[in-house]
Order: structure tokens, then C-alpha cells, then sequence
């Protein structure tokens, strides 16, 4: 890390003063980006060959690797018919030698996010449990999204939710048909299936400095950060989840702010993202 | 162990089966028509290479490298001071390399990959790699200009594509990561591993010293065909060292035009 | 690898000046190994064994059977593993993480030898086709360490392996059914013997200034640069190949070292299978009677 220059020190000593200094001084944010930009977005679609769909979303610095695996397991005695999701987030190794965030404290960031992105996926409806079931009570696909931070500068919700849904919409799954002698479910690899998506939730995140909306802060914006507000929107502008982290204390009016703020960024996140889809990768 | 117990945090099935295992119409010996991505890369290019370098911003250097279809990323962290006592007079190399899950056709267990500083007394292909890598290093590094301190070597590998690839590829990926994080060395570090039938041979070479810095095969052959095949590795060691050493002078012209721009301004 | 430091400069020259003149520590030349001592069928409880004794350094081999299912990757092989092990040896001079590092990495290299084709043919160990196979162990102790432990376990293990009874078993194969039955003969004198005539054995040579020296000794090792580990089989042939000591090679040295390599391994290979042999006309003499007699050199061969 270079500290040659007077801000790059202070921002390594007292990242709120630098913060501060640089909000009052130029009313912008240290990358020179506006209260309500967010940083460049790309999307790149099946990267990975031994994936049944995967993706790559890179917001600025954040870079996120999505893999999405279907394997046959045996259902749950509780719900015969439904197969299962395992979103599994891992942040990045580094992080746990660097100063910042120890390791118990990664694990636990791991758990909470995928936890986060587990429940946004059942709430949202955008895949029925149900369609994974081959036969009921006997097999049914487990679909495990695994998510890999290769970087984490900040925002990891928003990139976590876009890679799953980018992936998943590549998703393509094996036919498989059961032997009604022996029970054993035979896989066709040549006829594949898209995986429906019902709906498409995606995320904006926006964080509170002396009073102002912020939206899509970087890792060092979310330790200045008095408070993170998660606005999670299906594809027709209904809210799935509101989260709004502790902190100060907010007027009412303001989520009318958030979300309409939160619309517009939604809004052009998935225009890229359809892009993507279509042209395979975008810039 | 803290690590492996909080990881399985979401509910699941107790066992689960990899399809393919129960393929009707087996034909994924053709990689071709199994998936997209082959379609894409399949102009036959198991030597087309992709440096990167800088892209994650919490460590001190970090690097990217695509070698044909392999991917990994490679981050240093250090010098910093050392926890263990057990050199003083040199640095301590502390390498860790892992899979991720998705790095192999058979998923691997993600609870596998733990947070611990340096890798457990285990009996795996990651271990193995690690002795290779740092055998393959240590003559490269100026080891007594950091004395008291440690540097760590943190590699993810997010594809395999051929076990020939692999150790090439890291080696590739730390050396770009080393020089970013300006650590001293004596020389750029490049590995190169032949297969051909049953033999594999891996040479890492210093190409500006004229140096082998370890070197690996299994196999069966002649002194004079192994010599041979030493040869051959180390010429396509010089195709590789001409590729990173393209990467830094951009890079490096890269930043000179930036500062001389910031002076202006 | 372990490395005792060395006294002074001074004596670090009076070794290299040694090595340059040709006339080591312990007045061998640079091409001369200490001489090799072994014993074969030491333990009763193994189905092979062998104390070997390399100079200093004293290792023991011991192989034991297990029967098990054959692997779906490769249903007409057995399986076979080599471990070694250093944990009660004091004269390993390292510890802890260090140690089982040491030891791990040459019990990785004796793996690849024992699971390459070429050198070991597995399919002697299966038992049905299929079906049930041996796993065979190779636990190796290092007793005394005084340099060069990589030559020395390859040898202890050649040794052991060309030793082995492999328990002779009785197959019967139920034509309507088919079901396969596996039973254990009761005649203990019964026994097959194992084909090693291809496994190689390790040549460690090392680079001390300019020359390049085998079967360095603890004191030696501290002044070596750079070493590498030859797998050679009796033909010459170079079938594993490994650097260790963290030095680097330019290629002139590295073509000449394995010159070295595939002019001793052959020697090696020979001498190893004469000790064999007269250990085996040995045996009958000494038995298993009195236990001291492992430590007088006169019951060695």
C-alpha cells in the first residue's frame, strides 16, 4: 500500500477524518464518484466448464464468482417433493491474513450472508422448490450455489444476489427419468432442461453519511458508514426485503427516498444484466 | 474446530450423488458438447495465457493468471512479522494453496476450505503443492532482506483444466503477485510441465540466471531423453517469462504515465 | 532437509575443501556410499521386514497386508502405501511441523514410485478381479538419522518388499450364484513372494561447490546447496526425479548429476540384491532368538 501522499497516509491511519475531509472538500466521494453513483458493473456468463451455470459479476473492485452445481440427493422426510438450495458465500482468504476481520469473524460474515441470500431466494419465489423434484419422496436435485469473492471491496449483497441470478439463468439441468425396476434414476446428459426462473430479485444497498443517501459503498465506505440500508426488489418494483442495520435513527419519509432510489439503481442493474444475456458478455 | 463446525450453516441433504455417475448416454469424454464454455475457448489454445495483476485490493500484491483453461488467483500478504520462532536470520515463506469448490468436475466440499494461517498437518494434493511451490521459490526470493518476517502466499485455484497446467500456472500467478507486492528477487520464476504418455516433467526456470529451481518427474526414461525433455520444457519456459515480463514493462509504463499526469495536475 | 549447524567457517571450508580433493569427512571419494548393512525377516508380526543400516542412519521396513475391496477406478489393481515415520527419532535435529514435513515429502516420493507401472506392477496385489485386493503397508521408522534418509528408505523398502509372504489365499468361485468366497489357507508355510525386480531405488546426489557428491552425511548436508533425488531402476533408467535444499542448478550440472544418478543406481541396485541373497542364507543361522543380536553387526549382511 503506497504512502507517499498525505491522504493516502491519513486514510490508513483515520479513515473517518479522511472520509470527512474528503465529503466537505470536494462534496464528493473519494473515487470521485456522486452520492447516487454506482460503480461500473460487468457481467460475464458461463466462465467456468465444470459448473451447470455459472457467472462472474464485477462491481467496480468487487469481483464475484458464481457456480451452481445440481447433484441428486434424497429429500427430506419433511417436505418429500421439494429439492433443496444451498447458497454458500466465501469471502476471500486474504482478508483472513490481512489486519482487517479476523477469521471467526469472516466464518460468521459467511454464514450471514448466505443465510441473507437463502431466505431472498425462498421469500422471492424465483424458483420453485417444487420443479426440482424428480420423484417424489425418492429423488430430487440439489442445486448448491457456491459464491467465491475473489475480491471484496464493499457491496457484496448486490453482487452476491446478481451473480446468483446470473448464474442460475444459465442453469441448465439433466433430464432424468427413473428405473421403475430397481428405483435408480437414469441421467440423459444430452437433454437438458433450462431451470425456470418465476421472478428476478436484485439487491441495492445504501448507507447513511451525515444524513445523506449514499448508494453501492466500497469496503472502506462501509466501515465510515453509520448505518446500511438492503432494499431487495422483485422484477415488478415490489419490496422483498428491507434492511436497515442499527445506527441512526431515520425519519419515515426517508424510505420513500430509499426506495425510489433503490428503483432507479435496480432498474439499470437489469438492463445490464439482460444485455448480458443476450450478447453472452458485455462490457 | 470452530472453523469446520460454523460452516455448515445452511440445511441440506445428508448425502448427495453426482449425476453423471448415473449416465445413460456417457459421452463426456467430448468436452466439446457439454457446455458452453468449451464452444467459446475451443480454438485448441492450451497455451494461450492471461496476466493479470492487482485485483485484490486488501493484499499487498495479488495477481490473476489463465493458463488454457486453468484460472487462479494469487494474493501476497507481507512481509510481515513472524508468529513462529522458527527462523530469525530469514524470511519464512508460508505458502497455502486450495481448490475451490467448483474447481473439478466432482464439486468439492466447500467446508474444506478453512481461514487457518497456514496449512494443517494434512496428507492432501494441496499440501503437496505447497512443498513443490516453495521448493521452487526459495532460491528465487532474496530470503535475508526480510529477516524476523514472514511472507504468505494465499492461492485459489477456480479451474483445473489438466494436472500438467496446474503447478505452471501457479508458479506463473505467485511470481506476477511477488513482483507486485515489490518483493526482492533474484530473478522471475517460471514453471512448465510436459506430459507425454505417462511421463511428466516439470522444470521451474530463472530464465535471465540460466537457473533450474526445482524440477519434478515421474515416469519412466533415459538420462538422455530426460535431458531432452529438460530442454524442451525450458524453452517453452522462455515463451512464458517473454509473456509475464510484457505484463510488468506495461504495467510499469502504465504507472509512469499516470504520475507524470498527477504531477501536471 | 535437516541441517546441523556447522562449528565455524573454518570447518565449513575444511568440509568443502574435502569434497574438492576427493577425500570426504570419512575418507570416501565423491562417488562412494557408506557401507550399506541389512538384515531381512527381523519382525515376526510383519509379513516383511528389514533393519537396514546406511552408515549412521538405521531404518527399519515393515510391510503388512490388509484385504480390502478393489477401487472402481481401477478394479484389477491393488493398493499399496508407503508411510514413513520420524516421530521418535532425536537425531532428525528438526521438530514439530518441520519434521512431518521432512518425512511426509519422502514418503510421497516412495508413493510415486510404488504407484507408477512401470516400476511396481499392482496387479499382483489383486486377489479377484473386481472384487477384493490387498492393501499393502509399508511403515517405515527412521531409528537413527545421520543424512540421507531418502536412499536409505528406499533401499530398507526394496528390501522388505523382495522379503515379503504375501499369505497365500484359497479362491473359490460359485458358478450358480456367483458369489466369490476368500479363504485364508491354514498351511503357514504357504506363501507367494512379491516381483520387485523392476522397483528402483533412490540416488541422492547432492552440489557442494562445483562437485557433485552422493550419500551426503549430516554434516555434509549443511554445506550442500542443492539436491535432487534420482528414482533409478537396474536398466538405468530414471523413473522419479525431485529437488530438495533450496539451492538452484544451471543445466550443465543438472545433465551431469543425472549422468551420476544412472551410473550408480545400477551398482546400487545390484549390491542391494546380493545383500538380499546372502541375507536370506543368513536367516537360518541367527532365527529369532536372541533379540541383542539386531544390534551386533556381525548378524548383518
Amino acid at each position: 500500500m503506497p504512502l507517499d501522499t498525505h491522504s493516502e497516509l491519513l486514510k490508513s491511519i483515520d479513515i473517518n477524518e479522511f472520509y470527512k475531509l474528503c465529503i466537505t472538500s470536494t462534496s464528493k466521494r473519494p473515487d470521485s464518484r456522486s452520492y447516487l453513483d454506482c460503480r461500473p458493473l460487468k457481467c460475464l456468463p458461463n466462465i467456468l466448464q465444470n459448473s451447470n451455470g455459472s457467472s462472474m459479476i464485477r462491481l467496480g473492485n468487487t469481483r464475484v464468482i458464481c457456480s451452481i452445481k445440481c447433484q441428486l440427493a434424497k429429500p427430506s422426510l419433511k417436505s418429500p417433493s421439494c429439492g433443496y438450495i444451498q447458497p454458500l458465500v466465501l469471502l476471500p482468504r486474504t482478508q483472513a491474513y490481512t489486519s482487517f476481520g479476523r477469521r471467526t469473524q469472516i466464518i460468521n460474515n459467511n454464514a450471514v450472508l448466505s443465510q441473507t441470500l437463502l431466505d431472498i431466494i425462498l421469500k422471492s419465489n424465483m424458483l420453485h422448490l417444487d420443479d426440482l423434484c424428480i420423484e417424489q419422496g425418492k429423488w430430487v436435485w440439489c442445486v448448491s450455489c457456491d459464491l467465491f469473492c475473489i475480491n471484496n471491496d464493499g457491496n457484496l449483497l448486490d453482487c452476491c444476489l446478481l451473480a446468483i441470478v446470473h448464474a442460475l439463468k444459465q442453469t441448465t439441468l439433466y433430464t432424468v427419468k427413473i428405473d421403475s425396476d430397481t428405483g435408480k434414476p437414469l441421467v440423459y446428459t444430452k437433454e437438458k432442461l433450462k431451470l425456470k426462473l418465476y421472478d428476478e430479485p436484485l439487491c441495492c444497498t445504501m448507507f447513511v453519511y451525515d444524513n445523506e443517501l449514499i448508494v453501492d459503498p466500497t469496503l472502506n465506505e462501509e466501515q465510515v458508514a453509520t448505518t446500511l440500508i438492503h432494499v431487495v426488489l422483485l422484477k415488478n418494483d415490489q419490496i422483498c426485503l428491507l434492511n436497515k442495520t442499527g445506527g441512526t435513527i431515520f425519519p419515515t419519509e426517508k424510505f420513500q427516498q430509499c426506495y425510489g432510489l433503490a428503483k432507479q439503481y435496480i432498474h439499470s442493474q437489469r438492463q445490464i444484466l439482460e444485455k448480458a444475456n443476450d450478447s453472452k458478455t458485455v462490457e | 474446530m470452530l472453523s469446520n463446525t460454523n460452516c455448515g450453516w445452511v440445511d441440506g441433504p445428508e448425502e448427495l450423488f453426482d449425476p453423471l455417475q448415473f449416465a445413460v448416454d456417457l459421452e463426456m469424454t467430448d468436452k466439446s458438447s457439454d457446455n458452453g464454455v468449451r464452444d467459446v475457448n475451443s480454438l485448441k489454445n492450451d497455451d494461450r495465457v492471461f496476466i493479470s495483476k492487482g485485483l485484490i485490493t486488501k493484499a499487498n500484491g495479488s495477481s490473476y493468471v489463465e493458463l488454457g483453461l486453468t484460472k487462479i488467483t494469487c494474493s501476497i500478504y507481507g512481509p510481515h512479522e513472524t508468529t513462529t520462532d522458527e527462523s530469525y536470520s530469514k524470511c519464512l515463506l508460508d505458502t497455502s494453496i486450495k481448490f475451490s469448490p467448483f474447481s473439478r468436475p466432482k464439486r468439492i466440499d466447500p467446508l474444506r476450505i478453512t481461514y487457518e494461517n497456514s496449512n494443517e498437518m494434512d496428507d492432501t494434493e494441496e499440501a503437496e503443492l505447497c512443498s513443490m511451490l516453495e521448493e521452487c521459490l526459495l532460491p528465487c526470493i532474496l530470503l535475508h532482506k526480510y529477516p524476523k518476517s514472514q511472507i504468505d502466499i494465499i492461492i485459489d485455484i477456480i479451474q483445473e483444466d489438466n494436472e500438467a497446467n496446474l503447478l505452471s500456472a501457479i508458479v506463473l500467478s505467485t511470481t506476477v503477485a511477488l513482483i507486485d507486492a515489490c518483493i526482492e528477487l533474484y530473478d522471475t520464476v517460471v514453471a512448465k510441465s510436459l506430459k507425454i504418455d505417462s511421463n511428466l516433467l516439470t522444470v521451474c526456470y530463472m530464465p535471465n540466471l540460466a537457473q533450474v529451481s526445482s524440477l519434478f518427474f515421474d515416469g519412466e526414461l533415459t538420462t538422455n531423453e530426460l535431458d531432452k525433455y529438460v530442454d524442451e520444457c525450458i524453452k517453452q519456459c522462455h515463451i512464458l517469462h517473454k509473456a509475464i515480463c510484457k505484463v510488468i514493462i506495461d504495467d510499469l509504463k502504465n504507472k509512469d504515465q499516470e504520475s507524470k499526469q498527477t504531477k501536471i495536475a | 532437509m535437516p541441517r546441523v549447524p556447522v562449528a565455524s567457517e573454518d570447518e565449513r571450508k575444511f568440509i568443502v575443501d574435502g569434497i574438492q580433493s576427493d577425500f570426504r569427512l570419512d575418507g570416501r571419494t565423491s562417488r562412494m556410499y557408506r557401507p550399506v548393512l541389512l538384515a531381512t525377516d527381523v519382525v515376526n508380526t510383519a509379513n516383511g521386514s528389514c533393519l537396514l543400516k546406511l552408515g549412521g542412519t538405521i531404518v527399519m521396513a515393515g510391510v503388512t497386508f490388509e484385504f480390502t475391496r478393489t477401487s472402481q477406478e481401477s478394479p484389477n489393481e491393488g493398493r499399496i502405501e508407503a508411510t514413513v515415520d520420524g516421530s521418535g527419532c532425536h537425531s532428525l535435529r528438526i521438530f514439530g511441523r518441520q519434521r512431518h514435513l521432512f518425512t511426509k515429502q519422502i514418503s510421497r516420493s516412495l508413493n510415486y514410485i510404488l504407484n507408477n507401472p512401470k516400476c511396481f506392477d499392482r496387479e499382483q496385489l489383486c486377489v479377484v478381479k473386481g472384487h477384493h485386493c490387498w492393501l499393502v503397508h509399508v511403515d517405515i521408522s527412521v531409528l537413527r538419522y545421520e543424512g540421507n534418509l531418502y536412499d536409505a528408505c528406499s533401499f530398507a523398502m526394496k528390501a522388505a518388499l523382495s522379503e515379503t509372504k504375501v499369505p497365500s489365499l484359497q479362491v473359490t468361485h460359485d458358478e450358480e450364484t456367483s458369489e466369490v468366497t476368500v479363504d485364508v489357507c491354514d498351511d503357514p508355510f504357504q506363501f507367494g513372494l512379491l516381483n520387485v525386480s523392476n522397483l528402483p531405488v533412490f540416488i541422492s546426489v547432492s552440489q557442494v561447490s562445483g562437485i557433485h557428491i552422493v550419500d551426503t552425511t549430516l554434516k555434509e548436508d549443511s554445506v550442500t546447496l542443492a539436491r535432487i533425488t534420482y528414482g533409478v531402476k537396474d536398466n538405468g533408467n530414471i523413473v522419479y526425479m525431485s529437488k530438495d535444499g533450496g539451492g538452484s542448478l544451471d543445466l550443465l550440472n543438472l545433465r551431469s548429476m543425472s549422468k551420476v544418478a544412472s551410473d550408480i543406481g545400477p551398482q546400487m541396485n545390484s549390491l542391494l540384491l546380493d545383500k538380499i541373497h546372502l541375507s536370506k542364507a543368513k536367516q537360518p543361522l541367527w532365527g529369532h532368538v536372541n533379540e541383542n543380536l539386531l544390534f551386533d553387526d556381525i548378524n548383518f549382511v
